[in-house]
């Protein structure tokens, strides 16, 4: 969590630590803006992403059945991620 | 000493050479690394210098002596244990003994690792096979290689599945990342096909992929590793970064705290 | 009380009527004890012993930045400025009629300048810095949002930008509307909207100018909000996620106003070459200034990088035309109405600056024009609906732009002395120096310590300089008649094709550079000569001094530089990919990017110049390749210049420039605090080396003279 000073010499510098380089990955650049504004317990949708899923998959359809499959419930919850992680596991 | 396991659903993905130049930036970077070959196919070797052919593997009836003669006598940056040329039956006579005893793979390999080592890389036939199977057992680190096309985001819940079965029950389950390698961003069907893995895979699928580039295979056809032979090329940039990747630990992606929701 | 958490203010709370009478005694105490200290005449012992003793005591106390010694300091700096007024009223105005006009003039100034302080600490003294309010979790109560971006005469080269990027806000595409409100009537603009898929609205005359153009919008428009952009204004994705939470949760908010952020250097910057070392002008308004007037609710609208709610356009009958700022004014009637505004310090668009340091003051003359006409015609002061807070606020950012005179009076008063051989002040140069000296250290130092990170110390003395000449006649007759003046348009988006030296725009800067050597030199010719007391001639050359100082910097900034590139380029470090046309990868790594164009650091040196590639560009979860051709490969940088692109590719590179929610936050990250002495020797060394240029350039014979840009 940021902390945000009121004082007359500050205005949303943000700290350093908190902000991983942006510009590798999606909604980082909004995770980094919330981390530097204080604004952690936003929930920010990304609409410009959903758009673009919705055009995609219309124009593909043999990606949107496949989309769909992954979509759904009984598989969702560790399809994108088919195994939980453990912090063991994860560091080499 | 970590596993990492190379896998992917369909052949052709480009999993043995990923694999193999992975290696060599792996120990470029200072790395002991070792590489293993458990696909039948028996590639794995040709990208690190060993003759097509030679009839030495994990899989052959070499003895751990053999085996591990031929390690300290190779001479390339990644030390390699093929997987062996077996014939048809030979091979069922192998995978029925994997079938039967669980632990034989581990053992044979345990038998034979250069002390020291800290990564073993292991190579896996597309597909579900009883190989495959046993290699995710005993994985840490398993990389999921993929084509940005049609037919691989097809077989996306297969391997999914694949996954999941192999790793339940694991009381220590392996870290999973996908890579997309022969990316070409000039299609417009690979564009929307990385978009809609990303959309599923999300921060599994490492931000950059291995871009599509003729000198790779150029290098293979010399026998050389790509960073080797074309140090400067997109490709070699992509790999590096996949290897630094996999050896962040996944908590510094935790550390965002900010919920992004799609 | 989750809002008051992110409002992020103390409570003010009286616990019980007795700590209230507690407090109101201590006040009392502490006026007539101020009063006392301020009208006490002293001697010259006792002033400068006081004075040192105050010093002191200012020393130890900025040794601590906690809120309380900067309150402390101010309270100080106040003192001792009005012991200096007082002293100057009573003691130092002079009988005789030049002596008495002259002195009067300068105390006019000093009064003024004095007023300016006091109202600004006022509304500087506790700035709020707001976060940004969560929008309801259930999507049907997010409301509707007409994006206006109203244009005139800009080329749709500056404007398509902003279009795209306003199609890419994070926003339930059935809640957006975008509109291109035209005034221009252009073919091009129509066409553009209609391919990119966004709202166009022209008028058949161009009434009440930017003003009515937003009017005539409203009519032909229905949703409850309308976030405006000036046409080169271009908004990151988040805009509207971030900024309609408040709105959405306070239905009496009128407004949300974000800053106004460049990022291309705006002519004081370029001309010196103080681009991102040193805070821009705007940077004390949109930093300090607007997050103070957030406590007091007096946040006026800007013009651009707000979002307004209807329902309060409505209530003051739509965007004010009556004066040339429309916006302050709208935001004044709003307040009358008592609709509440906020400001949001949180740089969510960029765009560019004014082009030449003439376009430069063109605009802020307007700005000037329309404050001073507001004075007259809705004057703050008077009327109903304004809390005393606001009506202080407003004044002071009214009075503001009447500088002009004052700030000239402070550039000559040293003249009256070394020309005209009046005295100013009736008194002995020591006991000037006495007053005079801690006062100005005083306000130096408060003023260094309240606003240094947003604006160095002695950079609003050059901002008021290189305007003083300009404003000073509009603004009085704006004073005198507020009907007069039409509404100029700030030109953007030129490309000064060549360095030359604005004389033109640098006249005044000159003439009074060369009244005051002259009278430096006259004042030192009649020291050694013996006709006047040497003292008296120190004081008024060392003020001389100090005045061509900061006019040499005015100068400085009249040197135009050439501008090579057609768009500003930006420095960005995104993942990219260099394809060649065999197929051949080329790992790289992205230093800047534009519109035209890209710079790459890469390793090897395969690459030609001439030859046609493709850059990969990768933004989130899409990449997408350009082609492009290769400028330059020297010094291992890769200069590329884009193809023109199709819709697609230009949509997705506004995106990667301007679009990411983080794009403009890292701006101010390396910035130090103010130290004066440091500030002025910079400052100093601008002017010095603009005074070399100015030498060089009217000896050398193949220099450009006065070619203005087209």
């Amino acid at each position: 969590m940021v902390k945000v000073e009121s004082s007359f010499s500050q205005m949303f510098i943000p700290r350093k630590e908190t902000i991983r380089n942006s510009g590798d990955g999606y909604a980082f650049d909004v995770a980094a803006l919330l981390a530097a504004v204080g604004g952690e317990q936003m929930h920010y949708i990304e609409f410009n992403s959903v758009r673009r899923e919705l055009e995609t998959r219309q124009r593909w359809p043999l990606l949107h059945l496949v989309s769909e499959l992954l979509d759904q419930p009984e598989r969702s919850a560790d399809v994108a991620k088919p195994v939980s992680l453990h912090k063991e596991g994860a560091a080499i | 000493m970590k596993f990492i396991a190379f896998v992917s659903a369909k052949g052709g993905t480009g999993r043995t050479t990923l694999a193999a130049n992975l290696g060599v930036i792996l120990a470029r970077a200072g790395h002991r690394v070792l590489a293993l070959d458990c696909d039948p196919q028996n590639a794995l070797g040709t990208h690190l210098g060993i003759p097509p052919g030679l009839r030495l593997g994990i899989a052959e009836g070499s003895s751990p002596d053999e085996i591990i003669e031929y390690l300290t006598a190779q001479r390339g940056e990644v030390p390699c244990i093929p997987f062996g040329t077996r014939d048809r039956d030979d091979l069922q006579q192998a995978e029925s003994t994997l079938l039967a005893d669980s632990g034989w793979l581990m053992r044979r390999v345990l038998d034979v690792v250069p002390s020291g080592t800290e990564l073993v890389l292991v190579d896996t036939p597309a597909g579900e096979r009883v190989w495959t199977e046993h290699v995710l057992e005993m994985a840490n680190v398993i990389v999921g290689v993929h084509l940005p096309d049609a037919a691989c985001f097809a077989t996306l819940p297969v391997m999914a599945a694949m996954l999941e079965r192999q790793c339940r029950g694991r009381e220590l389950k392996p870290a999973v990342w996908h890579v997309l390698n022969q990316m070409e961003p000039r299609s417009k069907l690979a564009r929307d096909t990385e978009f809609l893995m990303r959309r599923h895979l999300g921060e599994r699928l490492v931000p950059c992929p291995v871009p599509r580039d003729p000198v790779v295979g150029e290098a293979w056809a010399q026998q050389l590793p790509v960073a080797l032979h074309s140090p400067t090329t997109g490709a070699v940039a992509a790999l590096r970064e996949l290897s630094e990747h996999l050896l962040t630990p996944l908590v510094d992606l935790q550390r965002h705290t900010a919920k992004v929701c799609r | 009380m989750k809002k008051a958490k992110l409002l992020q203010t103390p409570s003010i709370t009286f616990a019980g009527g007795i700590a209230r009478a507690v407090r109101l005694l201590a006040m009392v105490i502490a006026v007539v004890t101020l009063t006392l200290v301020v009208l006490t005449p002293l001697g010259l012992r006792e002033q400068v012993s006081l004075s040192g003793m105050l010093f002191l005591v200012a020393l130890v106390v900025t040794r601590s930045r906690h809120r309380l010694s900067t309150l402390m300091l101010m309270v100080m700096a106040i003192t001792v400025s009005a012991r200096y007024l007082a002293w100057r009223i009573s003691a130092t105005m002079s009988v005789e009629s030049l002596d008495l006009m002259l002195s009067a003039a300068m105390l006019f100034a000093e009064l003024y300048a004095f007023l300016i302080l006091v109202l600004g600490y006022f509304q500087i003294s506790r700035p709020i810095v707001r976060k940004p309010l969560a929008l309801p979790a259930d999507l049907r109560d997010w409301p509707a949002v007409d994006v206006f971006i109203p244009t005139y005469n800009e080329s749709l080269e500056v404007v398509r930008a902003t279009i795209l990027a306003a199609q890419t806000l994070d926003w339930p595409q059935d809640k957006l509307h975008i509109f291109v409100l035209d005034d221009g009537n252009r073919e091009d603009f129509q066409h553009f909207a209609n391919d990119v898929g966004v709202g166009y609205f022209s008028r058949r005359d161009n009434r009440g100018a930017k003003a009515g153009n937003i009017n005539a919008a409203l009519a032909r428009t229905n949703a409850p909000f309308v976030a405006v952009f000036d046409c080169d204004h271009i908004p990151t994705r988040s805009f509207l996620q971030l900024t309609m939470g408040w709105l959405v949760e306070d239905d009496r908010l009128a407004m949300v106003q974000t800053p106004h952020h460049f990022y291309s250097p705006d002519p004081l910057e370029r001309n010196l070459r103080i681009f991102k070392t040193c805070p821009n002008e705007g940077e004390l308004f949109y930093g300090l200034i607007q997050p103070g007037n957030d406590l007091w609710n007096a946040v006026f609208f800007c013009g651009s990088c707000a979002v307004i709610r209807r329902a309060a356009l409505v209530d003051v009958g739509g965007i004010a035309e009556e004066t040339v700022t429309e916006d302050a004014h709208t935001a004044l009637r709003m307040h009358r109405r008592g609709w509440r505004t906020a400001f949001l310090g949180v740089r969510q668009a960029g765009g560019l600056a004014t082009e030449s340091l003439s376009g430069h003051i063109r605009q802020r003359v307007r700005w000037a024009r329309g404050m001073v006409q507001i004075l007259r015609v809705d004057n703050p002061l008077f009327g109903p609906g304004l809390t005393w807070p606001q009506r202080l606020c407003y004044l002071n950012g009214l009075l503001y732009f009447l500088s002009g005179l004052p700030r000239l009076i402070f550039l000559t008063a040293p003249l009256g002395f070394l020309l005209l051989n009046a005295h100013i002040f009736a008194a002995e140069p020591v006991m000037v120096l006495a007053y005079a000296l801690p006062h100005l250290t005083f306000t130096l130092m408060a003023t260094s310590r309240i606003q240094g990170s947003f604006r160095r110390s002695f950079w609003g003395e050059l901002y008021e300089t290189v305007l003083s000449a300009y404003i000073v006649l509009p603004t009085i007759l704006a004073l005198i008649n507020p009907r007069l003046g039409r509404f100029n348009v700030t030109a953007k988006g030129g490309l000064i094709t060549t360095s030359y030296f604005d004389w033109r725009i640098a006249l005044p800067f000159l003439v009074l550079f060369g009244l005051n050597l002259t009278g430096i030199a006259a004042g030192l010719w009649a020291a050694s000569t013996g006709r006047q007391q040497l003292d008296s001639v120190l004081i008024n050359v060392g003020w001389a001094t100090y005045n061509l100082i900061i006019l040499s910097v005015a100068i400085a900034a009249a040197f135009e530089r050439q501008q090579r590139r057609r768009h500003a380029r930006i420095v960005l470090r995104l993942p990219a990919m260099v394809e060649r046309s065999y197929g051949n990868t080329v790992a790289c790594e992205l230093s800047d990017l534009s519109l035209s164009g890209a710079s790459l650091g890469h390793a090897g040196n395969e690459i030609e110049r001439g030859e046609e590639l493709h850059l990969t560009l990768r933004l989130g979860e899409e990449s997408l390749p350009m082609p492009a051709r290769v400028v330059s490969t020297k010094a291992g940088i890769l200069r590329l210049e884009l193809a023109t692109l199709s819709p697609e590719r230009e949509r997705f590179l506004v995106r990667a420039l301007f679009c990411r929610a983080d794009n403009w936050i890292r701006w101010a990250d390396e910035r130090r605090l103010d130290q004066p002495v440091r500030s002025f020797l910079d400052i100093s060394l601008c002017g010095l080396r603009g005074l070399i240029q100015l030498v060089v350039n009217s000896t050398t014979s193949n220099s450009t003279i006065s070619r203005r840009y087209t």
